[in-house]
């Protein structure tokens, strides 16, 4: 974090940034800092500590739809045993059977975890996170010895993902269609109101976005959630305004220069080279209005950040912001991205829209870094760390899987360490990464702290392929992982796994003591 | 220096497996030397490589089936603290840079300390001026990388990963040397420590077959 950047972001969010990038420094300040968090989450959770939400929590912990908590009882648990359905189940249908789902499979959801909902309800207020947590545990693990053939899993997870095409509140069941959750009605509409508030509520907005944002309110969710825009819709247009301009006289006073000290055209060239290969399965990059863009951003987040300078993969990051505001533009209202991104021509916007859109997803890149400018400083301390506690947090989950690994000789650092580096953008299709993007940008400043699980939860998906494989093996498929025909259901599922892991290990953080 | 080992597996047969490593800036082309090598493929537009990755093909030297086992790394500086730990142990280093930019045969030397502080002392380096096709855009002329080799004391090669030219050759040829050398040595150890028993190093019967099955499943 730069400390320019603390000058003019103003007391709270410094404050802020400040604490975020200690607790990456420092061992002891992580340690305490998680533990925070997890009260934090205790608190905020759904069913941590409203009264009532018991039963909700209970699978809406498990599969992580805290979205629809602050939405009453009643829809909480309808939400929370779709999502059961989506999180646990819905492992089983990874790579396979992608387009079983029925409304049959939801409703067998749905009723399955239907009974987990009365008796989570008794355990009270109190013990209700901790109750949902344990009982997704044991579900899940009771799934691992059925190898989870349960009727209607592999489809019904499917839909329940989704939570979707489940049984509303009112009993009536959503018409069964292809539309992903982020799409429906009823969801934008609850955004919508957020959204319309004189000042929005930051934390109901994160619970909601949390589960997807959808497509054409992306843009101003991730800003909002980021603290690039604030609260009070009366003061975004000033602030907008302003962070536009000042990015804007930023090019001409780093970019536009002529001279350059040997650092400054290392770090240009290094992002002149990168530049062209930034996604380079994606057309839409490849203009050169993008490449320009993509350029002045990299170079200018670089030379702004000397404690760790530009570092390659940082420019895989930057992508999903410049396609969704840019998307904007595109799109009117219907699916920006994963609906494609084809015929997306730059070069019909006008400069103003670009350039608008290049600020926004400059200061957002920001922000997002902020919390993991310790994953590029030195010696990547940060990711050595991520990689440290997801090897304990594999073990702890699968033991099997993590003691064949070591006993191949495969160490973690050597396939996990591109995972964090470029938050799993690169292991999943480009489509994908916004829906990523939605949970981690909802997760804010527990975003560090939440991509162990999503790493560990994302590893496990193969963990019965790893188990067959030799240490060669191994490291060939974990380089490239199957995970083109990945869908938003597959990407939900490695977040639900993620989430209910987070809760139930949060509770033992010693289990992932640092040493 | 780690050694050839000799392991044996039904499908994975081999006499010797030396791990190779392949460093140098970022944007010369390493990946694509790799892929080129192992899967006779070619991506103009690859992504960068973050951290290691990893690839493998087998090769005969002299009748024998080397494995190579060689790891990619990132060119960024930021990524040395990690990409070092993957030197230990390595028997081979293609040191490349890209004859269109200047800037990458000049950073040659700050790559040789890296291998200097965190290789095995007595790894071959071989050093390879990639993009060898852009005849037009060459920046780096032959003599002068001729020249740095012969003063360094390193092998040298000129390829292009995407013409396919010489990539077969400059795997082969770091091969086949760490191959001379470590049978040369084991040869050594033998002399001055004969045990009964263990003397039958030239085996040219039992490779032959294989040289033509490998051959065949080396792909290219």
């Amino acid at each position: 974090m730069s400390s320019e950047d603390l000058a003019k972001d103003g007391g709270d969010s410094s404050l802020n940034s400040v604490s975020k990038f200690l607790r990456g420094c420092k061992l002891p300040g992580t340690v305490r800092l998680t533990r925070t968090a997890s009260e934090h989450i205790a608190r905020a959770s759904p069913g941590g500590s409203s009264p009532g939400s018991g039963p909700g929590c209970v699978a809406g912990e498990a599969g992580a739809r805290r979205g629809e908590a602050s939405t009453g009882a009643g829809e909480l648990q309808a939400d929370g045993r779709g999502l059961t359905g989506g999180g646990v189940r819905g492992s089983e249908g990874i790579g396979e059977g992608r387009t079983l789902a029925t409304r049959r499979g939801g409703g067998t959801a749905a009723a399955t975890n239907g009974d987990v909902g009365p008796s989570g309800r008794a355990t009270g207020e109190d013990g209700g996170a901790r109750a949902g947590a344990d009982l997704a545990h044991l579900s899940l693990h009771a799934r691992g010895r059925d190898g989870g053939g349960e009727d209607g899993g592999a489809g019904g997870s499917g839909r329940g993902g989704r939570g979707e095409p489940r049984a509303s509140p009112r009993g009536e069941a959503h018409p069964e269609t292809s539309s992903l959750r982020s799409m429906s009605d009823t969801r934008k509409a609850k955004f919508r109101k957020l959204l319309d508030e004189q000042v929005v509520d930051l934390e109901a907005l994160r619970e909601l976005a949390w589960s997807g944002i959808p497509a054409e309110l992306r843009p101003v969710c991730w800003q909002l959630l980021l603290g690039y825009l604030p609260p009070n819709c009366e003061r975004r247009a000033a602030i907008l305004e302003r962070k536009r301009r000042e990015y804007r006289d930023m090019v001409p006073d780093y970019y536009d220069i002529a001279d350059r000290c040997a650092d400054d055209l290392g770090a240009l060239r290094q992002v002149a080279v990168d530049v062209p290969r930034t996604a380079p399965d994606v057309p839409f990059f490849a203009q050169p209005a993008i490449q320009k863009s993509l350029e002045r951003i990299l170079y200018l987040w670089g030379i702004r950040h000397p404690a760790s300078g530009y570092v390659q993969g940082i420019n895989d990051l930057v992508t999903p912001f410049l396609a969704v505001f840019l998307g904007e533009h595109f799109s009117e209202g219907g699916p920006a991205i994963p609906g494609g991104m084809d015929g997306w021509e730059v070069a019909t916007l006008s400069e103003a829209a670009v350039h608008a859109a290049e600020a926004d997803a400059y200061w957002c890149l920001c922000k997002l870094l902020d919390g993991i400018q310790d994953h590029y400083t030195h010696a990547q301390p940060g990711i050595q760390r991520t990689v440290f506690r997801l090897h304990e947090l594999v073990r702890r989950i699968e033991e099997p899987v993590t003691q064949h690994m070591e006993a191949e000789g495969l160490d973690f650092l050597q396939f996990t360490f591109r995972w964090v580096n470029c938050l799993l953008l690169r292991e999943v299709p480009f489509a994908l990464a916004v829906r990523l993007w939605d949970t981690y940008v909802a997760e804010g400043g527990r975003m560090k702290e939440f991509l162990t699980y999503v790493l560990a939860a994302f590893l496990l998906c193969w963990a019965p392929q790893l188990r067959a494989m030799d240490f060669q093996e191994m490291v060939l498929f974990l380089q490239k992982l199957p995970t083109g025909g990945w869908g938003e259901r597959e990407v939900e599922t490695v977040l639900s796994r993620a989430y209910m892991w987070r809760t139930s290990f949060d509770q033992a953080q010693s289990h992932l003591s640092q040493s | 220096m780690s050694r050839g080992l000799s392991h044996h597996k039904p499908d994975d047969d081999y006499d010797y497996l030396f791990k190779v490593v392949l460093i140098g800036d970022s944007g010369v082309g390493k990946s694509n030397l790799l892929s080129r090598f192992t899967r006779n493929e070619f991506c103009l537009e690859s992504k960068s490589t973050i951290g290691v990755e990893f690839a493998t093909r087998s090769i005969q030297v002299d009748g024998k089936t080397i494995k190579a086992q060689i790891w990619d790394t990132a060119g960024q500086e930021r990524y040395r603290a990690i990409t070092s730990a993957y030197y230990r142990g390595a028997v081979g280093a293609l040191l490349v840079y890209d004859i269109t930019k200047q800037v990458t045969f000049e950073n040659v030397e700050r790559w040789l300390k890296e291998l200097r502080d965190h290789a095995d002392s007595n790894i071959v380096i071989m050093l390879v001026g990639n993009k060898s096709d852009l005849r037009h855009l060459r920046s780096v002329p032959t003599d002068d990388a001729q020249a740095f080799c012969e003063k360094e004391g390193l092998s040298f090669i000129e390829t292009s990963a995407l013409e396919s030219t010489n990539v077969e050759m400059a795997f082969q040829k770091i091969l086949t040397e760490i191959y001379h050398i470590v049978s040369k040595k084991a040869l050594a150890a033998e002399d001055s420590a004969p045990r009964p028993g263990e003397g039958t190093k030239i085996v040219v019967t039992e490779p032959t077959s294989e040289t033509e099955k490998k051959s065949s499943c080396c792909g290219n």
